[in-house]
Order: structure tokens, then sequence, then C-alpha cells
């Protein structure tokens, strides 16, 4: 259970890419990175907070960059490389871009009630799911009504390996309905991977049991 | 008919029935049983709740379990189109403490009418595992089951220690996890309030696509959950005016929702026994439902769950205020059956009192429970016939 205190306060940075200036925010020290994307950044910092308590350095783009060799050049000029992406509603299309044009970039990918098949720009993007190689999680709330929560299905049969949650009462807005289950869901998701999140052990007694097969 | 004149005069039903004229085409009858063991010989038939199983004796009660399933096809090959099974726990008032399983049973020998369970208290177990055993119990009967929903009785939180504080919310979401487990083609995770599953893919699925879903329409909650997923509303022991107002909130709710019910979506359950005549039957019935009354199976405890969230004070309310008209001890059985609390009566009577209640109503299938705890079994099968031979053909017709 993840206890969402703020572990730092949230700061507001910039970088340069390719000529172009990035805004984004930045909180927490974890040793790992996570970057956040979605359509409304300056309204998810709880979100950004909740995951930075969960132990993650956490990056969030202001805009989300439509052009994922824009985004592409945020994670490694601020992260040197592979990331946990996170990707709420409009963020979703980037995310899924970014995972599959840059595999490398992404470690871990979550995508909380994606909107990634809305835009003309993201037409072809249902035939490029399969080329999506990390952990995929799909999360969706069962009262979504802005895109219909059997939608996630797609995402699921589409990646290989993928795994979806509906979180129950949630709506469209996860981190505005259900903030501390979506951050727990992702979290444990990262942390024990797409094959142990689905059983139910303690993360130590999963950390326990792989270092006793790597010895 | 004398009687149904009465009811009539008592009940001013003529703008309602006015209403619904030719809006009920077809009536479906089902049977209902609670699966009494019938008398254990000592005390009164409603021991305290729950009764110790010292006087149990398996011969008896394997006596019971074939007498139920006797009754079951006897009402399948008379032409009944449903059949029901239920759960209740710890009484022999209803030796029914799973409902899948006498469903399963069921499905090897009804061969024709529908199966509904109207059993599982969802609250009480694990919704994947019922989702499972209901698609399971469809294919065994060859797509014929009807999947009801019910969130249990007060007393009944004490059977596993289940918080009746949860109640609503854990059979609000039971039943929404339920229905996407049989809808959804593809593994997902479920994480709510009260149930955590991280993979649910079941095999086999229901072959009806959707499931008929059939939920307790007793409360405004209730209402609400069976307009939201498109269920029958199921109306049982409520006195008939009180079930026609909620199977109109029911309709208004629907219509708010999107979509127009039909007169099958309205089923209205309530106890039933036929004899030769009107006196003969009353003479029989009477003197069981006053026992009835009188040892009113509640346990203690009950108020206590009930005012701790399994009620919410307007359903407390209203039950308190109209559940229980002409239901109590000594109640003279015309008063009993004018307050819509009752079918009883010759066959003649009997098919009017149907009518009436279903023309108030507005119910397309009428469930009939006539195996009451003290109902001599030769009785229930006397009642059945007669039922099947004279009234089901004239409910059909409706």
């Amino acid at each position: 259970m993840t206890v969402l205190v703020p572990t730092s306060e949230v700061s507001e940075k910039h970088i340069e890419v390719d000529g172009k200036t990035v805004e984004y925010f930045e909180v927490g020290q974890g040793e790992k990175t996570l970057v956040f994307l979605s359509d409304d950044t300056p309204a998810k910092l709880p979100t950004l907070e909740a995951f930075a308590a969960s132990g993650y350095r956490v990056l969030a783009p202001r805009s989300t960059p439509a052009d994922a060799r824009l985004l592409a050049g945020f994670v490694v000029g601020t992260s040197g490389g592979a990331v946990r992406l996170v990707a709420e509603s409009g963020g979703g299309a980037s995310a899924c871009w970014l995972a599959v044009l840059h595999p490398e970039l992404v470690s871990a990918l979550a995508l909380g009630s994606p909107t990634a098949f809305a835009a003309d720009a993201n037409q072809g993007l249902v035939e490029r799911l399969h080329d999506i190689h990390a952990p995929t999680l799909v999360v969706w709330g069962t009262e979504d009504t802005v895109v219909p929560p059997e939608q996630s299905a797609v995402y699921e049969t589409n990646i290989r390996g993928s795994r979806r949650m509906y979180i129950y009462r949630a709506t469209h807005d996860l981190s505005a309905s259900a903030l501390r289950k979506f951050v727990d869901l992702v979290t444990d998701f990262n942390e024990v991977g797409p094959h142990n999140f689905v059983v139910n052990v303690p993360r130590d007694a999963i950390r326990a049991a792989e270092r006793q097969e790597d010895g | 008919v004398k009687l149904a004149a009465f009811i009539v005069d008592v009940y001013d039903v003529g703008s309602y029935a006015a209403v619904l004229g030719g809006f009920v085409k077809h009536v479906k009858v089902s049977l209902f049983s609670l699966l009494p063991y019938g008398s254990i010989g000592v005390g009164p038939y409603t021991w305290p709740w729950p009764t110790p199983n010292e006087y149990y004796d398996p011969k008896h009660g394997m006596d019971a379990y074939k007498a139920w399933l006797d009754q079951m096809i006897m009402a399948d090959e008379l032409g009944f189109d449903m059949v029901a099974t239920t759960e209740h726990h710890y009484s022999p008032s209803g030796m029914c403490p799973s409902a899948t399983v006498l469903a399963a049973v069921l499905s090897q020998h009804i061969k024709h009418a529908r199966i509904a369970i109207t059993g599982p208290c969802l609250p009480f177990h694990n919704p994947v595992r019922l989702a499972e055993e209901y698609a399971l119990i469809d294919n065994l009967c060859g797509g014929r089951l009807v999947a009801g929903m019910l969130r249990g009785a007060a007393s009944e939180y004490r059977t596993y220690f289940t918080p009746p504080g949860e109640s609503h919310g854990r059979f609000q979401e039971a039943a929404e996890l339920m229905v996407r487990a049989w809808t959804e083609t593809r593994p997902f995770g479920w994480e709510g309030d009260h149930f955590h599953f991280r993979e649910v893919s079941i095999w086999p699925r229901p072959v009806q696509q959707p499931l008929p879903l059939l939920i307790p329409s007793l409360s405004e909650e209730g209402i609400v959950m069976a307009a939201r997923l498109h269920a029958v509303a199921a109306l049982a022991y409520l006195p008939v005016p009180v079930a026609a107002k909620n199977a109109q909130v029911y309709r208004e709710e629907c219509t708010t929702r999107g979509w127009e019910p039909t007169p099958e979506h309205i089923m209205y359950q309530t106890k039933c026994f036929v004899a030769d005549t009107d006196e003969q039957a009353f003479a029989e019935y009477e003197p069981i439902l006053d026992r009835e009354a009188a040892e009113s199976p509640r346990g203690p405890g009950s108020s206590l769950v009930s005012s701790l969230g399994f009620d919410t004070p307007r359903s407390r309310e209203l039950r308190d205020r109209e559940f229980h008209i002409g239901m109590g001890a000594g109640v003279p059985m015309p008063k009993r059956i004018a307050s819509g609390n009752v079918i009883c009566g010759s066959p003649d009577s009997v098919f009017a009192q149907i009518k009436w209640a279903r023309d108030q109503i507005g119910a397309g299938i009428m469930s009939v429970n006539m195996a009451g705890a003290l109902v001599p079994r030769d009785k229930v099968t006397r009642s059945l016939q007669l039922f099947a031979s004279e009234v089901l053909p004239r409910v059909h017709e409706l």
C-alpha cells in the first residue's frame, strides 16, 4: 500500500530539445525515473506527488509533446535512458508512440484510460500496438463515460503480454476518482513485473524468491 | 367470481388496470420452493436461528430433497415456465445453502422450463466463483438459466460474519463484476472496494449473451440496480398494492435510463395454495399461515443488522409501514387475500387472484411458492396438480 505523503516540493524546470523548450514538473528523489504524460499536467500535481511518494523521481512535461522524437529527446535529456512511462487520458497516444518508436526508452508502460485513438494522427496506432514490447498495464474506470471501458480490450489484445485492470466506480479521470488505487496498481506492476503482478504474494517475498533464483 | 369482486372493491384498481389494458399478452409462471425440511417433530417449526442440527435426521432430510426434486420435475412436466432455487442457511425452513448446487441438479432433470437461481446472496460470496458457476449451469441446461442476484436477509449476515454495513456496496460491486465476467471476452483484472482480482477470464462463458438477470426490487436501491442492469425486477412477498407501486417506480427508472421494460421484466412472487374449494383451501392453509406469523423466524440481532446498514432508513420505513399489512397471526384468509399477501382458494379463485395481481402489477412472470415449511407434502402435490390443470392454462392465456 502506497502512503501518499509528498516527499518533496514540485519544481518547475525546462530543457531544450532540438531547439525547442520543453517545460516540465519534477518531484521526488527516487533512483528510478517515472515520466508522466497527460493532457492537463498542472491539474495532475497530486498524482505526481503520489508517484514520488512511492519512491520515484517523477518528471511530467507541462504539455505532452505529440512528436515522439521530441518526447524521446526529453526522456534522454532528463533521464539519460529508459524510464517508467505512465500516461493518463490524452497522454496515452504519445506514450504509445514512444513505446513503439523508441522501445529502448520505455522500461514499463502504464496507460490510464488512454484516448489514444481519438485523433486522426493516431489512426494507425492500433496496427502498431503489437510493436510495443515494454511490460504494459492498462487501467480503466468502470464509470468512464468518455471512452467505453471495453476499449481496454483493444490494448490488451494487441500489446503482447499486457495486463488490464478495471477500477470499480472510477471515472475517466483516474487521478481524480481513484488516485490511490491507480498509483498503487501502477507501482505494484512496475515493481514486480507483469508475471508476478497477477500473483497474490507480497513484493518482498517476490524479491526474495528472485534473489534465490539468481543465486 | 365473488372473491375477485371483493378484492377489486377493496383496492379500486380500475384506473391502474385500465392503463395496463392489453399490456400483458402472455403471463409466464414460475414455481419457487424454500426446500423445507418439514416438521422436526418437537417445538415450533421455526427454531431459534440458527437451528441446532442435532435435530437433523439424514433420512428425513434426504426425503425432503427427493420431494423437492419430484415437485420441480412435476412442475416442468405440467407446463410451468420456470422453476427456481434459492439460498438460505442454518434452518430447517430452507435447506438450500447453495442455490447453484441445486440449480445444477435441476439442470439434469428439467427439460423445458427455465431454471432461475434466485439465490446466492452476493455479499457473502466470491463473485467470480459465482459467475463461473452460473455460466457452468447455463451450459449444463442448454441456455435456460435466469441469473438471480440477491442481497440476503438481514439475519443471514450472521451466517458468514459478513459486515451488514457493507451489504449494499458488496452487492452492487459483485453484480457489476459478475456481469463483466460474463460479457468480457479478454482477461481483465478488478480493483474494487470489496473485491480484488488480477486476472478474470471465466470458462465456460454463458450460453446466453446477455444472460437474463433477476434482481429483487423490494427497495429503492434494488429497483435502481435492476433498471441499471436491465434485469427482471423481482417483487417477492410484497402486498400487491406495494408491488404495483414498486413496479411503476421500476418502469419509470428504466425509462429514465433510456429503455422500456416488457412485462417479462417484472416478476411477482407470493405464497399460493390451491384446493378443490375456497372453504377447503382456507381451512387447510389459514392455520399454517397463523403458525408462520406467530413463529416468525427472525433471529436475534436482525434489528441491529438492519440498522447498521443492511436497510436504508427509507426502505426500513417502507417495510415497517407497508410490507406486513394483513400478514399477522389471526388475520382471516379473505383479508389476507384482499391485502395481496397470499393467493389461496379454489382454482377459479386462484385464477382470479392471479389475474388481479397481474393487472395491478403489470407482471409478466408470476412466481408461486406452494411449499411452505408447514404445508404437508401431499397437499403441496395436490395444490401443484390443481394449479397446473385448472389455473396454469388460463394464466398462460392472459
